[in-house]
């Protein structure tokens, strides 16, 4: 009976990443192959965005200030001297995670529309000086000259691909070791789990440095990718982002990364549409808050499962009040 | 300097205080942080637009619109936010609004494309006040806006509505109890809010631009300075709108117009972090 | 040995002084009651005891050592763990998982070296709270009697030296206190944790207690035995009214 819950899942997502491992032996799709490459990016920001704001309930308005932290960086270094990404990444991971801590020691203890008018305005406030500072930051246009991930496309696609793979394969871990328990716990509530002994802002902190740090790395590998860092690439994203994990499912990594996934797919399917891509894009999402609240991937999940608790459900006999 | 600063700034701190106002009655009685509140904003201004390009008398334009709005804010609220609410999630609620703010600006964009557009002024004349020569459009937009703000304090006060309000905002549970249609409430709360909103929309339109994306930094401000002033203090909001607004236009007249922005968001992150419950706050966070 | 004694300790709030001057001790095994009206100070008490709220004035010493000023977390380490009045489990997991989190904190770190260990702590933990048959079983689906227990197996999971329990059978059936009943006697007998508990079932709370602290608008107004308190004519006076004796030994 154990371990068969998952089993559907597991194969089913297992089986679509031997898929995309095979797409460039199989079809030559140069334009796809880009499409899917900048989708696990987005698979990536999602799922680091859930680290912190999935599982701790702290709904993070401003992730693209990580994830700027990541660009920018790549960006400034890239004016000097070429950078490749195997330095890059572990610095951009460094520096996020720095600037995480940061960000978090003041914050952590703010709640609900506090916490989110306060990283809104993190993040508000990081634009407005790239705009500001154009003679560094390139301002409006951005920084180019910057070393591309690989030489060609494909090579390219599976650099990203490994990286997310591994990204989210560590961030799934941590969800469900006993940090990410943990960091349930502090969800549900702060005071009970305190009174167990948790040193909750320790977690909370620590929460936002891992999620900084991947958003950053994955920063600085989109950079790699487009060979450009600006505005238009970083800042949209902090809303997108919550887009995607609550389409996806929140509290699992792997639903919200599914969930960055297909809709950045989606959206580059519907870029044809103009416009319309967008109004499709925030209609879908009132639609899902509406009707499917905890996310198409965390229902398709459980829809997939055979229900363990149910069965064990039977021997509680005691009355309700 | 200081002239321009006290005119320029209190001219801007009203509108701000009319725009806050709003949002914190959305907070302070049904207790729903409404990023749709902006979107109000935006919309008035753009059935103004409308309606006085079909030919419409401006007044009656704007009148229309604002009648419309209020139409806008109850039926969102009736509907989603109500329902949203009863799940208790605040999350979703505030990914609703926030995705319907963005919705509306899709769909204006689509129709209107992404130019900007303005309506006539009010009135014609200006005002020399000192040395300096205020543009009517202005004049009455301050005017409109402290006159509407006093009218919805005494409507808060002295009617039967507002009391139902306030004891609503006080403890729903309670007011039900005493035979209070709480539902009711809040969906007349919104109304008011989208209205309020909605004024200064239309007032500002014609001396600032109407495009697809005025709502974001309206919303930005609003937010900020009611988590300023102390989430669901409609004085504290008030004041805290001047505070900010004379900020503001002290850093757009000293240094640059183009940090007002972060200004306003440092201070409101210092005080977030340091007195996360506001000027004037009594709910602790 | 006294493990805990309360020394003077006082709290305001604005001219109310919610706890005044309170003080009392507590030998290490024992089973204290803290009686008193709803709005005397009990919570409050508890709340600055852990860490919760900060007291005015006065001194709280744990094995002999002052805790004053320790964050809840630090205090929870230390041994001294409280339970809450409203039930707090920690929602969409199991009872399993909530258990386990008792067990994440760094004092059960250092007393659990392996997962293989952890899961018979939690295992034998379960056992003890009579909670081994719903062990799976996701904390939403639990009647209100299951997440009482929870709440104290959780506080049980800690393996504290010193429990605070806030009134563990509130809105709880004759047949429902029972088995926390037993599971609070249990902890005491087999593993010698101290208890304090705050309880309004009077029945119940006299059985299970050996001795009893009385507080009534934030003052400690009479301690002895059960049976001493319900004699006292203050006690009588304020909290259990004519005839408030024969309630509990009927």
């Amino acid at each position: 009976m154990m371990n068969k819950k998952f089993s559907i899942s597991t194969i089913l997502i297992l089986a679509g990443v031997c898929l995309l491992l095979l797409f460039p032996v199989m079809s030559d799709d140069l334009y796809l192959i880009t499409v899917f490459s900048i989708a696990l990016i987005y698979a990536v920001y999602a799922a680091s965005w859930d680290l912190l704001s999935g599982f701790t309930g702290k709904e993070n308005f401003g992730h693209a200030a990580f994830i700027a932290i990541g660009a920018y960086m790549l960006g400034f270094i890239s004016q000097h001297f070429a950078i490749p990404p195997y330095l890059s990444v572990p610095l951009a991971a460094l520096l996020s995670f720095i600037f995480g801590i940061l960000i978090g020691l003041p914050t952590l203890r703010l709640k609900g529309p506090y916490f989110a008018l306060a990283t809104l305005a993190v993040a508000s406030i990081m634009e407005k000086l790239t705009y500001s500072f154009s003679d560094v930051t390139g301002g409006e246009d951005g920084l180019y000259g910057i070393e591309f991930l690989t030489g060609d496309e494909i090579s390219s696609f599976y650099f990203v691909l490994i990286f997310a793979i591994i990204a989210i394969f560590v961030l799934y871990s941590i969800g469900k070791s006993n940090f990410g328990l943990t960091l349930k716990a502090i969800k549900s509530d702060d005071d009970a789990a305190r009174a167990l002994g948790i040193n909750t802002d320790r977690f909370k902190v620590l929460a936002f440095g891992i999620s900084a740090a991947f958003a950053g790395m994955a920063g600085t590998i989109s950079g790699h990718y487009y060979s450009y860092v600006g505005p238009d690439i970083v800042y949209p994203l902090s809303l997108n982002i919550i887009i995607m994990c609550v389409v996806g499912g929140l509290g699992g990594i792997i639903p919200a990364a599914l969930g960055g996934f297909a809709l950045s797919f989606l959206s580059e399917m519907l870029r044809d549409f103009g416009d319309w891509n967008q109004l499709i894009y925030s209609g879908i999402l009132m639609i899902i808050v509406i009707f499917l609240p905890r996310g198409v991937f965390n229902i398709l999940g459980d829809f997939l499962k055979f229900r363990r608790k149910d069965s064990a459900g039977v021997s509680v006999k005691g009355e309700r009040r | 300097m200081l002239q321009s600063l006290l005119i320029n700034g209190t001219i801007n701190s009203s509108i701000y205080a009319l725009i806050a106002l709003g949002f914190s009655l959305t907070f302070g009685v049904a207790g729903i942080v409404n990023l749709y509140h902006g979107a109000y904003f935006m919309v008035a201004a753009y059935l103004t637009f409308v309606f006085s390009n079909l030919g419409m008398p401006l007044w009656i334009s704007a009148i229309f619109s604002l009648c419309l709005v209020m139409v806008l804010g109850a039926v969102i609220m009736k509907y989603p936010l109500l329902y949203l609410k009863k799940k208790g999630e605040s999350i979703y609620l505030l990914i609703f609004t926030l995705g319907g703010a963005y919705f509306t600006q899709y769909l204006l964009k689509m129709i209107f494309g992404a130019r900007f557009y303005s309506i006539p002024p009010f009135i014609d004349n200006s005002l020399k006040i000192g040395s300096e020569i205020v543009p009517g459009s202005r004049v009455f937009a301050f005017a409109v806006s402290i006159i509407t703000i006093l009218l919805v304090m005494l409507f808060i006060g002295k009617t039967s509505i507002g009391k139902k309000i306030t004891a609503t905002s006080q403890d729903v549970y309670a007011a039900e109890l005493v035979g209070i249609n709480t539902n009711m409430i809040f969906v007349v709360t919104s109304a008011i809010s989208a209205l309020l909103a909605g004024i200064a929309g239309v007032v500002i339109s014609p001396y600032l631009s109407i495009s697809p994306t005025m709502w974001l930094p309206t919303l930005i401000k609003a937010f900020a300075i009611v988590i300023f002033g102390g989430l669901g203090s409609l004085g504290g909001s008030i004041i805290a709108a001047f505070i900010m607004g004379y900020l503001e236009t002290f850093i757009a007249l000293t240094w640059t117009s183009s940090m007002t922005e972060v200004a306003f968001l440092v201070v409101v992150f210092i005080f977030l972090i340091f007195k996360p419950s506001g000027l004037m706050g009594k709910k602790t966070i | 040995m006294n493990i805990l004694s309360v020394e003077k300790l006082l709290k305001q709030f604005g001219g109310l002084k919610a706890v005044n001057e309170v003080s009392f001790t507590v030998e290490k095994g024992e089973k204290l009651g803290i009686l008193g009206p709803n709005g005397a100070g009990k919570t409050t008490l508890f709340n600055l005891i852990t860490g919760f709220r900060k007291s005015d004035a006065g001194e709280v010493l744990f094995e002999g050592k002052s805790i004053m000023g320790f964050s809840p977390e630090k205090i929870a380490n230390m041994g001294l763990v409280r339970t809450f009045q409203i039930v707090k489990p920690f929602k969409e997991l199991s009872v399993y998982d909530n258990l386990k989190i008792a067990t994440l904190s760094p004092k059960m770190k250092k007393e659990i070296k392996n997962e293989n260990q952890r899961k018979s702590w939690i295992e034998k933990i379960a056992d003890m709270s009579e909670l081994t048959d719903v062990l799976n079983v996701n904390v939403e689906l639990l009647p209100h009697g299951f997440l009482k227990k929870l709440e104290v197996a959780k506080a049980l999971a800690v393996n504290p030296k010193l429990i605070l329990l806030d009134e563990p059978f509130a809105g709880l059936t004759h047949q429902e206190i029972d088995p926390i009943s037993r599971v609070i006697s249990r902890a005491n007998e087999v593993n010698g944790t101290t208890i304090i508990l705050i309880e309004h079932r009077l029945k119940e709370f006299m059985k299970l207690v050996e001795r009893v602290v009385a507080i009534d608008y934030g003052e400690k107004i009479a301690e002895g035995t059960p049976g001493e308190i319900i004699n006292n004519p203050k006690v009588i006076e304020s909290y259990l009214g004519k005839g408030g004796a024969d309630l509990v030994n009927s």
